[in-house]
Order: C-alpha cells, then structure tokens, then sequence
C-alpha cells in the first residue's frame, strides 16, 4: 500500500517494535492512509498515527483553534464587532442599510 | 412610539444614534499639524424616526450636519440634527409622516404643504454662509457656530428653482457659484435652471433648459469655459410617483447623456452627447482644451442604488455597481454625438471623489476617492465580518505618472468621504493633507485620521478619536476660518 508521496507503509514501523506491534501499526497507519487520503509525517514514524492536538471551536459565527493542545478556555479577541450584523446580510441588503459603507 | 428594534439590520455600527452632540476637547492620537486650522464640516443622513416604508431609500434619512474644529493643535467636535420642517412636523407627531423617497404621494395629508427635504447631502460654504444641501430642495442655511438650521435661502428671491443641487460648483479663481435645479418646476418635470451667483451670494444670471428625459442629474462639471451636465438611466414620471412608488427607477434601456454649455451661454445652447448605459452620480474635475472638453469621473458601469430598483422587474446586480476613474472627450468640432471614455486605472473605486478645490476647472494632477484594497486584512474577529465589503483605504490617483499611492486605515476599519486640504494657500497641487473620518468597528466609535497627502503609504499622521459614532457622511468640505466665523470652544480653550 502506498501513501500519497508514492511511498510505502512499511515505513511505520520503528527500531525495536514487536512484529505485532508492527502488524498493528501498519494495518492502523494504512486505515489512516486510506481514510483521509494523506500521510501526515507522524504516521510515517509512529507506531499508531497521533491524535492531532489542536481543538476547533466556534463562538458566534466564527472558528477558533486552540492548538495548544490541552483545552484553554475560549478567549475571545477584544473588540465589539460593530459589524457582525452584516455577516448575513446580502449584498444588496447592506447597500439598502448603508450605500456609503 | 419609537421602534427601531423591528429592523435586525439597524443594530450595532448601523444602530440610529438618535443624539446631538459636542465634546469640546477631542482625544488625539499622534500630533495634529499646527498649520491646521479651520473646520471639517460634514453632511449626512441619519433616521430619527423609522421609515415609513422598509425598503425606503437610506439617502432620505434625516440630515445630520456635524462639524470638527481645528486650533492651535486641538480639535473640539459638534454634531445636530437639521431642524428641517419635516424634522419638526415628525417630532411634533412622534413618528414618521414622510412616505418614499421623494413622492409626496405617499406622505401623510397633514404634512402636504410641509416641505418634505431632508437636507442630508453637502455642505456649502458660499459668501459668509454655511448650507445644508439637497437635491429636493432650497439650501438651507445653518448657524455656523451653533449649527442651529435657520432655514431656506432664496438668494434674496431670486433663485427661483424649486430645487437647489447638492453639486454646485465653486471656481476658484473668481469665487462665482455655477448653481443648478433639476426637475426644477416640481417633481417629474423636464426642467433644469442654471444659475450664476457671484462671490457676494448676488445672483447674477439664470438660464433654463429642459432634458432629453427626466433623470439624476446628481452633479456637474466645470470649466473655464463649460458646463457639463451628465445624467443617466434613473427614470421617473408623474404616473409612477401617482402609483405611489419610489421616486427614482434604473431603466438599463436608456441611453447616458451629457449636455455641454459654454458658461457664458444658454439654455438653447446646450449640446447633448449620447451614451451607452452608465451610472453617473459624481465628477472630480474637467477642462477645455481647445475645441475639446474633458471630463474626469467615476461613473459606474450601471445602477448603484438597488433601493432604485430596476423598471423591467429585474434583480439589481452588484457586479455592475462598479466604478472606475474614467476620462470622457467630448470633441465640439465634431458632428458625431458620443465621446470616447477611457477607464484610467483598473481599479473599482468608490464614487465619492475629491481634487485640489483650489484646481477645479482647470488641469490637475491628482483625484482622491475610497476604495475597497483587497490585500488588505480585516480583523473579523473583532470587527464584525465585513471583510471585501468596506472601504477600507484611500487612493491618491495620480494622472501623470499613472499610480496610486494608498493609505490604509486599519483592520477593523472603513472610511467615509475624504477631503483634500492644502497646506497653504500657495503650496503646489498635492501638498497637503487627507482627512475623513474612520468607522472602527471593533472599538464601536468614529475616528477623524488626518494624513499627508504626500506620503499616503506611511499612515496618518494623527487620530481624533471619538467616544462615539459620528453618524454617516455623504459629503465633507473643509472651510478655512476667513471664510464663516469658527464655532467656539469652551471657556479656558483659545477660541
């Protein structure tokens, strides 16, 4: 089986692992490959791919990542989007509410 | 009773404020320069009442004129509502009267013989008067130290238009008012006035002629020689307004016209020029040069009003709403009736341009407007997702040398009108400084920038800030302290 650089899974297995250990990490690894179409570095090394760490959040109508990886409070930037109630608006709409803008 | 609270779209930045107001010492960031002294006027609309109709025009909200005072370094700011007859009669009533857009069809019997303008166009500056400014209507004249409204100004009666252009032009050189009124015998009629007035607010000539159709004629265009008058594909007539519709429609079949009269001349002597579908609201400037006269412009592809829906039914379409600096020859030895128009730089820009004042009429070099910069970010996260939507910076066009040099005015801000200043009476064209006030949208309030006209890329040069919303701004105007007397400030400040 190979990954999308044209590689092969083989690469999964590190120095030292058992031959279950390697089974297990390349029938895993390719699940993953063929999954999601790609071979993140980490799945090329590692014994079992990696979870990621960064988590998505959403506030409002917008997306927030916290890539720290260990689940920090949503902390929303300063500022009182003045704005915001123009995100659904259509063009036309906005240009009704305010032809200069 | 007042409800604004029925429009989801009237909330945050666009929220009616509803208020007067005056600080009397601004907040500055960064150094004002000590050369700049004199007063930002500015006219704009502002609901005190919710329209009677929900898809009324926003150009007839209620007149808002405000104005920034610049001495010695410091700047104080006030801001009224115009007391117009209308404003009166709807506050006396607690609510709104005034039906659509220009159609008096559609107003409430009690306030028929009320005059229904709004005055929420341009300031005017003209022989020692201040004026609130719009198409509709006589200007109105404003205390320009209060900014109380005094009322209609006739000219001494004789200014005999209905209406009164919110463009008049102002040559430089002699100080005469070229004036104009459209649909100048009422509503829907053909007729236009043209007026000279001379530096002392005399009326000195009148001339009259009637279009080709009834449309905006929204501004002119000057020169030493000329007057220009171009109109577009907004239609009205009797029978629409008798429906009680708005009272403007874009009828895309209609041919664009200008008219060409030598400023000496009359009605009889306007020569018309056809063309294809435009939308001309606003002019920067233009010449005569020999038997050729040119005109500078950012007229629009088509209909940039969708509040002006189109007569066939057709949805408005914003690709269109698009405008351009643009170059219009018009060659009078000619026999042919079009021009040749150039789009000068491939920029979409706004239509709220400026030049030198001091240049109108004659050559120049350099036209300013706003304009949307797409590379440029905006911080959606504290501003509201406004992102490709706003103006967001200012462009020095360059005619010359065929650049544009930018000024940005931040991520999670856009910019309304700017006005050009020049440093002094004598600096040479461009030297100076660019103001307009800023809308921060992350920080609720509107900020006055103030950059140099020179050195655009660097940023401004400094920031009023106020606590507030100043309200919109159609249009702005810079007026020296010899010509109305400055408001003053409060006691303990130089006045």
């Amino acid at each position: 089986m190979s990954d999308e650089s044209g590689g092969t899974v083989q690469g999964l297995a590190t120095i030292g692992a058992s031959r279950r250990q390697m089974l297990l990490g390349a029938s895993l690894g390719g699940l993953f490959v063929a999954a999601s179409g790609i071979a993140p570095a980490s799945a090329r090394t590692a014994i079992t791919p990696r979870r990621s760490s960064a988590i998505v959040s959403f506030h409002r109508d917008a997306p927030w990542v916290d890539a720290s990886g260990q689940g920090h409070p949503f902390d929303p930037p300063p500022g009182l989007r003045g704005g915001a109630v123009a995100t659904d608006l259509t063009e036309e709409t906005l240009r009704r509410l305010a032809c200069y803008l | 009773m007042v409800d604004f609270m029925s429009d989801p779209a009237k909330r945050g930045f666009f929220t009616p404020q509803r208020y007067d107001a005056e600080l009397l010492d601004c907040e500055v960031q960064g150094r004002i320069p000590s050369d700049l002294e004199g007063t930002f006027v500015r006219l704009g609309g502002e609901w005190y009442y919710p329209p009677s109709h929900p898809d009324d025009a926003p150009l007839h909200s209620d007149g808002y004129v405000s104005a920034f005072r610049f001495k010695d370094g410091r700047v104080s700011f006030k801001g009224r509502y115009v007391q117009t007859a209308r404003f009166k009669a709807n506050l006396k009533a607690g609510k709104q009267l005034f039906g659509y857009y220009r159609n008096r069809f559609t107003d409430d019997p009690s306030v028929q013989s009320i005059d229904g303008t709004v005055s929420n166009t341009t300031p005017l500056v003209h022989a020692g008067k201040l004026f609130a400014l719009k198409e509709d209507s006589l200007p109105h004249q404003i205390d320009p130290v209060t900014l109380d409204t005094i009322g209609p100004w006739d000219f001494h009666g004789k200014y005999k238009s209905q209406t009164f252009s919110a463009h008049p032009k102002l040559d430089p050189v002699t100080g005469e008012m070229i004036a104009y009124g459209n649909e100048a015998t009422g509503p829907a009629t053909k007729d236009v006035f043209v007026y000279a007035i001379d530096k002392t607010g005399q009326v000195t000539r009148e001339t009259r002629f009637q279009v080709p159709y009834v449309s905006v004629m929204h501004d002119i265009a000057l020169t030493q020689k000329h007057i220009i008058f171009p109109f577009a594909g907004y239609v009205t007539s009797m029978e629409r307004l008798q429906a009680g519709k708005i009272h403007w429609g874009w009828d895309k079949t209609k041919p664009s016209y200008i008219g060409i009269m030598p400023r000496d001349g009359d009605g009889k002597d306007v020569r018309w020029f056809k063309g294809p579908e435009r939308c001309m609201m606003h002019t920067f400037n233009a010449q005569t040069v020999g038997n050729k006269v040119i005109l500078y412009a950012p007229f629009y592809d088509s209909n940039f009003f969708p509040f002006f829906p189109n007569v066939d039914g057709s949805p408005w379409d914003p690709t269109k709403a698009r405008a351009f600096v643009r170059r219009l020859t018009f060659d009078l030895n000619s026999k042919k009736d079009t021009w040749q128009e150039e789009i000068l730089f491939p920029t979409p820009i706004g239509d709220l341009g400026r030049i030198d004042p001091r240049y109108l009429s004659h050559e120049n070099r350099y036209c300013y407007t706003g304009f949307t910069d797409p590379t440029r970010p905006f911080d959606e996260a504290r501003g509201g997702n406004l992102r490709g939507r706003v103006t967001n910076s200012y462009g020095r066009f360059d005619l010359h040398a065929n650049k544009v040099d930018r000024y940005f005015a931040g991520d999670t801000h856009s910019l309304q009108e700017c006005c050009f200043i020049p440093r002094s009476a004598n600096a040479a064209e461009g030297d100076g400084y660019l103001i307009g006030v800023a809308s921060n949208y992350a920080e609720m309030r509107s900020e006055l920038i103030i950059a140099d006209a020179q050195r655009l890329g660097e940023g401004d040069i400094a920031r009023v800030i106020l606590p507030f919303r100043a309200g919109p701004q159609v249009h702005g105007i810079w007026v020296r302290p010899d010509e109305i007397p400055p408001f003053p400030r409060a006691d303990g400040i130089d006045a």
